[in-house]
């Protein structure tokens, strides 16, 4: 009976001595080889999956491209790259993110959404996590001296483009229909100050909608009710406009909204979530409609880029792996990989250290091999600048880009002219 | 139709059919089938697949999604219900084993959606089946077709329970499994039957209901809380009350939504699951048998003031 009590003790203690050893930091190999592991927290399901796919793409590529340098340059160490789905919740990205922090990993590329951003930030700043999004814009995450790094610049910016872009459109009374969570609401705050600064009326109903929605039949009914009060007041049909701060949910929005035959005739004005959507293309009825109301996004404009840039490399093979154009977000999610791996390869598997010398460390990659152009980062970890061009769809239903919006003039430079 | 009506119309038929795969299943084999809510994934991506790869409007394909969601019943059912219920398991253990099913089975469809996204260079994250279907007087066909099918399903269950021998034997095994088993009746059949039976319903319900709303991997996940409150609303112990309760939610979820955002404004949008449930609640309150315990036939006999309590005495005399 003892002999038996004592080997499983011998097995249980092999067995723990086993996980314990399972960390970011075993070897993969012989000769002292070190693996470091970063996981991508991407939204591979939910209303940001078109994106989240494309970041977990190119983070592949990434991590393909670092470990091919590494080897070339004879280090000691291999980059390991895991991916999980977030599922666009904030929720499910925490319980991603504490679950790979269990087993030891203190790097993050994502999440996309602020929504779940937001949610990661006090587990990630209470242990010293580095989490770098390629996409959250939320101006409340602009926290300075916090865990979370971002690599696009937060909707203080995007916010005066979307404004200049109903301007532009001729829009004197704007309605707002937004995703009620951190992003939307945080966009919908920064268009809205934008559009009293410009002399638009902003109406006073206000169709904030559960970022969960799927299906707009309510919301699209609203939508037309609100048009026709504001019409009733005197306003013509192509002064008033709708500026749909959302993801791929605006798609079923947009089916919905083009059984209305009067919100055809009403500005559409949309955001970076909508921008370059597959979704919105591989769906008829919504692209043609969104076509015919000349629906105008806002994206980051993608830094001077030079000769060295990842750029071609990066949309190259998005288009040869799944077979479309990549969002502008992807690019930033290629320079994450690259710019946590250096940053690891300087100093260590060492979360305080990195975060030290990120900023410098990016500045340097960046400018130039970034697929991303230059990145530099202001006193909250997000990027400083960026000018945003808009993106509509054209006759063939295909996204183009018909200008550009002066982040630091604030006007817009047109290359085709639209309205 | 307005549209909240025909999109109301067409997803309350779809949450009838799972609400009544819940019912048929909890009264067969005392089992609450969580993977009700992957199975009605399965249906969705079935008829999906076949609209993008073959062509042909989706309702040629709900045959096929009965059959899918019958095997995962099937399937179901060998590999965890039947060797639980063999050893006498608790309801809970029952309710758990399926949750786990239900996550196999997510594992699987996220796994099927980066296949057709890889392979096909499709997009199957996001889809609008509503773009697939036709016009019939003005408006979506499937407003008109789909709660003519649920009715249809609804009456071909009722002949095959009342007027079949397997049937009555199923309904015998239901009532009294010990009794029917003395009297020779094959209970192991009867439940592998719920579980078609349960298993079609469910994939046939989630095709319906991504008729009317988006259909996404997890589209049976988000939408499992009213699939149960339809169940629950039906009083759990009568199949037609399971389908007549998730009718009811299905509905109300639509209609109570417009209704009072109209009224009230936009900020009830965000109250949109609550609608029903509240409904649901209510009933429970003045009902607790739910749908299936109301005494109809009363109801109605008050509201003719009488007369047709009346007839029928005259009938009788």
């Amino acid at each position: 009976m003892k002999r038996k009590l004592f080997i499983f003790m011998l097995v249980g203690l092999l067995l723990v001595a086993m996980t314990v050893g399972c960390g970011p930091k075993a070897p993969a190999g012989g000769g002292g080889m070190q693996t470091y592991t970063i996981v991508g927290i991407f939204p591979l399901t939910g209303v940001l999956s078109t994106f989240g796919e494309n970041s977990a793409e190119v983070a592949r590529l990434a991590a393909a491209d670092v470990n091919a340098w590494l080897e070339a340059e004879g280090k000691n160490w291999r980059l390991k790259l895991e991916i999980d789905d977030t599922a666009t919740e904030g929720p499910v990205g925490l319980s991603k993110m504490q679950s790979w922090f269990g087993k030891g990993v203190k790097f993050f590329a994502g999440p996309m959404a602020s929504g779940v951003a937001m949610e990661c930030l006090a587990f990630a700043n209470a242990n010293q996590i580095l989490y770098i999004s390629p996409s959250s814009t939320s101006p409340a995450l602009a926290i300075a001296d916090d865990w979370l790094f971002r690599f696009c610049t937060t909707d203080e910016v995007q916010g005066p483009a979307l404004a200049a872009a109903a301007k532009a459109a001729g829009v004197e009374h704007l309605i707002f229909a937004w995703r009620g969570d951190t992003w939307g609401d945080g966009l919908q705050g920064a268009a809205a100050k934008s559009l009293a600064e410009l002399g638009i009326a902003v109406d006073s109903n206000l169709l904030r909608y559960d970022p969960l929605q799927e299906a707009f039949t309510s919301e699209a009914a609203l939508l037309d009710g609100y048009v026709s009060a504001a019409v009733a007041k005197g306003i013509p049909l192509n002064k008033i406009g709708v500026n749909v701060i959302g993801f791929e949910e605006v798609v079923p929005f947009m089916v919905e909204a083009a059984k209305y035959p009067q919100l055809r005739n009403i500005a559409w004005i949309g955001s970076d979530g909508t921008a370059f959507s597959e979704a919105l293309l591989q769906t008829r009825v919504a692209a043609e409609f969104a076509r015919d109301v000349k629906f105008i996004n806002a994206m980051n404009k993608p830094a001077e880029l030079t000769e060295k840039s990842n750029f071609d490399r990066v949309r190259n093979h998005i288009q040869e792996k799944l077979g479309r154009e990549t969002d502008a977000y992807s690019y930033n999610t290629y320079d994450i990989i690259w710019a946590l791996a250096m940053s690891i390869d300087r100093v260590g598997y060492d979360s305080v250290k990195v975060k030290e010398i990120l900023p410098e460390v990016t500045k340097e990659w960046s400018a130039v091999y970034g697929a991303s152009g230059y990145i530099e980062l202001n006193e909250y970890g997000d990027r400083a600048f960026a000018d945003y061009n808009y993106v509509m769809l054209d006759d063939n239903l295909e996204w183009f880009i018909p200008g550009y919006f002066d982040g630091l003039t604030k006007q817009i430079h047109w290359e085709t002219r639209v309205f | 139709m307005p549209p909240w009506m025909s999109s109301g119309l067409i997803y309350a038929s779809g949450l009838a059919l799972t609400a009544g795969s819940i019912t048929l299943l909890y009264i067969a084999t005392r089992t609450f089938n969580f993977a009700v809510a992957s199975m009605a994934t399965i249906g969705f991506y079935t008829v999906y697949t076949g609209v993008a790869l073959y062509g042909g409007l989706p309702y040629q394909y709900f045959p096929l999604a009965l059959l899918v969601g019958a095997i995962t019943g099937v399937i179901c059912y060998y590999g965890l219900n039947r060797p639980l219920l063999r050893r006498q398991a608790a309801e809970i253990t029952l309710m758990m084993s399926t949750l786990g099913y239900d996550l196999v089975l997510l594992s699987l469809i996220q796994m099927y959606a980066d296949f057709l996204t890889n392979t096909y260079k499709l997009f199957p994250r996001r889809v609008t089946m509503s773009l697939y279907d036709f016009e019939l007087f003005g408006d979506r066909a499937a407003a008109f077709i789909l709660p003519v099918i649920a009715i249809g399903i609804l009456m071909i269950l009722h002949i095959f329970l009342t007027k079949t021998k397997f049937g009555v034997a199923m309904r015998a095994t239901i009532e009294n499994p010990v009794l029917a088993g003395a009297s020779g009746i094959n209970s192991d059949r009867v439940y592998l039957v719920s579980w078609i039976i349960s298993g079609g319903m469910a994939a046939l319900g989630g095709a319906f209901m991504a008729m009317a709303m988006t259909g996404t991997p997890v589209m049976g996940m988000y939408t499992i809380p009213l699939m149960f409150a339809g169940a629950i609303l039906g009083g759990l112990g009568s199949i037609y009350g399971g389908i007549l309760g998730g009718f009811v939610i299905g509905l109300t979820e639509y209609a109570g939504v417009f209704l009072l955002s109209q009224k009230f404004g936009a900020w009830v949008l965000g109250y949109r699951m609550g609608i029903p449930l509240f409904i649901m609640a209510a009933t429970l309150l003045i009902f607790p048998r739910g749908l299936s315990g109301i005494p109809l036939f009363k109801i109605l006999k008050s509201l003719a003031g009488g007369s047709l309590g009346g007839e029928k005495r005259g009938v009788s005399a």
